[in-house]
């Protein structure tokens, strides 16, 4: 529940500004200049404030679309992102993002038309070449679909244009809009897993595997081009069974002929990131494990990462074929 | 622990009462009461005695880590009819522009309001906001030790356009302020178990304090050890981590190589 929209006052009278305001009219509205007044200040505590997070409604001026940090892909060459919001309403205890900003609360950027120019740009950059756009980075694609319709409006543009791919990364249930439409052919919506039990303590305020499942069979019915996302990996003794058990769950449900692409990656932080995240959460057992700094990132020791990338890969390969398998590396 | 701010003594009057604060005899340049869980001090009209008085308080009790803080004073108001009560959800300072944003975690027990401050008295209200004389000064302040989520001001309207702040006397103040003390003391609650959440979250391992004493640490090797005593106090939160060859350790550095080992031989396990 949304008790607090902070608007910018530049944009007040945006359309999207007015249709998402609409849908909270108990909501408190607090003006200000810039959302960075209330984002990036200092002394804020991220925990508390996703207790009882606001939105912020702004305007983004430039970087719409930017380059997406190597080994982040699945298959092309030219790969981008943009962020149409900042920070996620799932609370997921190993995503980087807790470590990244100051503030939990929830940026929506509302001038989609400046990010539609943009990405319509970068496709033009380049008429031979497959350009893939990312959206779900600094957030889950869908989660707030609801409320910011931001599907409704990105997937009919990259429907224009077939040397484009997006991909819509969520652990949502929020495809409502999607199966009112037909199948965008150069889209992938691809859901994040990791296994129940994990998830079950690491992944607040998610929607069950399960759910999540249903979700996807649904998007299957319909011809939706679907991704598997295992990424972060997370270790513990008996990751083996555990994995074993989600790929069985899930390959029995999906079918591989839906799948644009399955991808694992491991977990990793930039020592900044985590160290503030410990700060936040130093009761969290996930960050008392091995981890060690590995170029430049927290990840597991090595011996660990490896042999479970190389354990995950292996299973997978039992459901799948090698062509559609990309492994996220952040060492590339 | 929360750290209340006042301009006047007759704000101030309602919660010494309320809270049975005793006055410090040493108080120095402010008036500084105090009960168990409470601590005020009188700052005087203006920012600059409000920023003053919190960064007075603060210093005189450093050692208590993230003590919520809470501004309470009258206010003006266009339209606003006296004695209505409000919580900060922005803070201007109408000198140089600047704002605050309190973080609202707190279940807000009243009406939420911008808040300008204003080194005048205001008579013409022209925004729809409060006005007052402190908040800006006490914001910045409070905001350079403590998390703005801990940090508020409370307001009570004592003016507006109809009844103008030059026939408004102490006595009538007291009043208005010792009206909203159900209010103020709700605030005061969610504060203070938001503060020991904090507390709790950062607190030092117990035992540091025993190993610093017994082996010699480097700066660098003080940081490692308080992180090592962290993590095992999440891994093994009710075992005793003193052994004989834990205690045989000759060097700091080998009591941080006992516990990395120690750590490193636990089975790996989130749930």
């Amino acid at each position: 529940m949304i008790e607090t929209i902070y608007i910018e006052e530049e944009i007040k009278d945006h359309p999207k500004t007015r249709e998402i305001c609409s849908r909270f009219p108990q909501t408190r509205l607090i003006t200000c200049q810039y959302y960075g007044e209330i984002f990036n200040r200092k002394n804020q505590n991220f925990r508390m404030q996703k207790t009882r997070p606001a939105l912020i409604l702004a305007k983004k001026f430039k970087n719409f679309v930017l380059d997406a940090p190597a080994g982040y892909g699945i298959g092309g060459k030219r790969n981008f992102y943009f962020s149409h919001m900042l920070n996620c309403i799932y609370d997921c205890r190993y995503c980087f993002l807790q470590g990244m900003y100051r503030s939990a609360h929830y940026v929506i950027f509302v001038n989609y038309e400046d990010f539609a120019g943009a990405i319509v740009n970068k496709i033009n950059e380049s008429q031979q070449c497959n350009s893939y756009f990312f959206s779900g980075y600094d957030c889950d694609s869908l989660a707030l679909e609801p409320v910011t319709h931001f599907a409704d409006y990105y997937l009919p543009l990259f429907r224009q244009y077939s040397n484009a791919w997006v991909e819509l990364r969520t652990k949502s249930t929020q495809i409502r809009s999607l199966l009112k439409i037909d199948p965008v052919p150069n889209c992938v919506i691809a859901f994040s897993f990791t296994p129940e039990e994990i998830s079950n303590v690491l992944e607040h305020g998610t929607p069950s595997i399960d759910k999540r499942l249903d979700a996807m069979v649904k998007l299957q019915q319909y011809d939706w081009k679907l991704g598997l996302r295992f990424d972060p990996l997370i270790y513990q003794d008996n990751y083996k069974e555990l994995y074993d058990k989600l790929f069985n769950t899930i390959f029995s449900k999906i079918s591989v002929e839906c799948l644009h692409s399955v991808s694992l990656g491991s977990l990793r932080f930039p020592e900044t990131y985590l160290r503030n995240i410990v700060r936040l959460y130093p009761d969290e057992k996930l960050f008392s494990g091995p981890l060690e700094k590995h170029h430049g990132m927290f990840t597991y020791y090595s011996h660990i990462e490896q042999s479970m990338l190389e354990y995950c890969k292996n299973s997978l390969s039992r459901y799948i074929p090698a062509d559609i398998f990309y492994s996220c590396d952040y060492a590339a | 622990m929360i750290h209340l701010v006042t301009a006047l003594q007759c704000e101030a009057r309602p919660f010494i009462h309320y809270y049975h604060m005793k006055a410090l005899a040493n108080h120095g340049p402010f008036r500084i009461y105090e009960s168990d869980e409470v601590r005020l001090i009188v700052c005087g009209i203006g920012k600059v005695a409000a920023a003053a008085a919190t960064a007075y308080l603060h210093s005189a009790h450093v050692d208590e880590q993230n003590c919520a803080w809470l501004n309470i004073g009258i206010a003006g108001h266009a339209g606003k009819a006296v004695g209505e009560g409000s919580l900060a959800h922005k803070i201007t300072d109408a000198g140089n522009g600047e704002s605050w944003y309190p973080s609202l975690v707190l279940h807000a027990p009243c009406p939420t309001d911008a808040l300008i401050t204003v080194d005048r008295a205001e008579y013409d209200f022209s925004a729809p906001a409060l006005y007052d004389m402190e908040a800006s000064g006490f914001y910045a302040t409070a905001i350079r030790f403590t998390p703005s989520e801990i940090i508020h001001c409370y307001k009570v309207i004592s003016d507006n356009l109809l009844q103008p702040a030059k026939i408004t006397s102490e006595h009538i103040v007291e009043q208005l302020i010792g009206n909203h003390i159900n209010t103020v003391n709700e605030i005061i609650t969610q504060s203070n178990r938001l503060s020991c959440q904090l507390q709790t979250i950062e607190s030092t391992p117990e035992d540091l304090d025993r190993f610093t004493k017994l082996w010699r640490f480097t700066g660098y090797e003080k940081n490692r050890l308080r992180l090592l005593l962290k993590r095992l106090a999440v891994l093994l939160p009710d075992e005793n981590l003193w052994n004989e060859s834990l205690e045989r350790s000759r060097t700091g550095k080998e009591v941080l190589t006992r516990l990395q080992q120690r750590i490193d031989n636990l089975p790996v396990r989130l749930i």
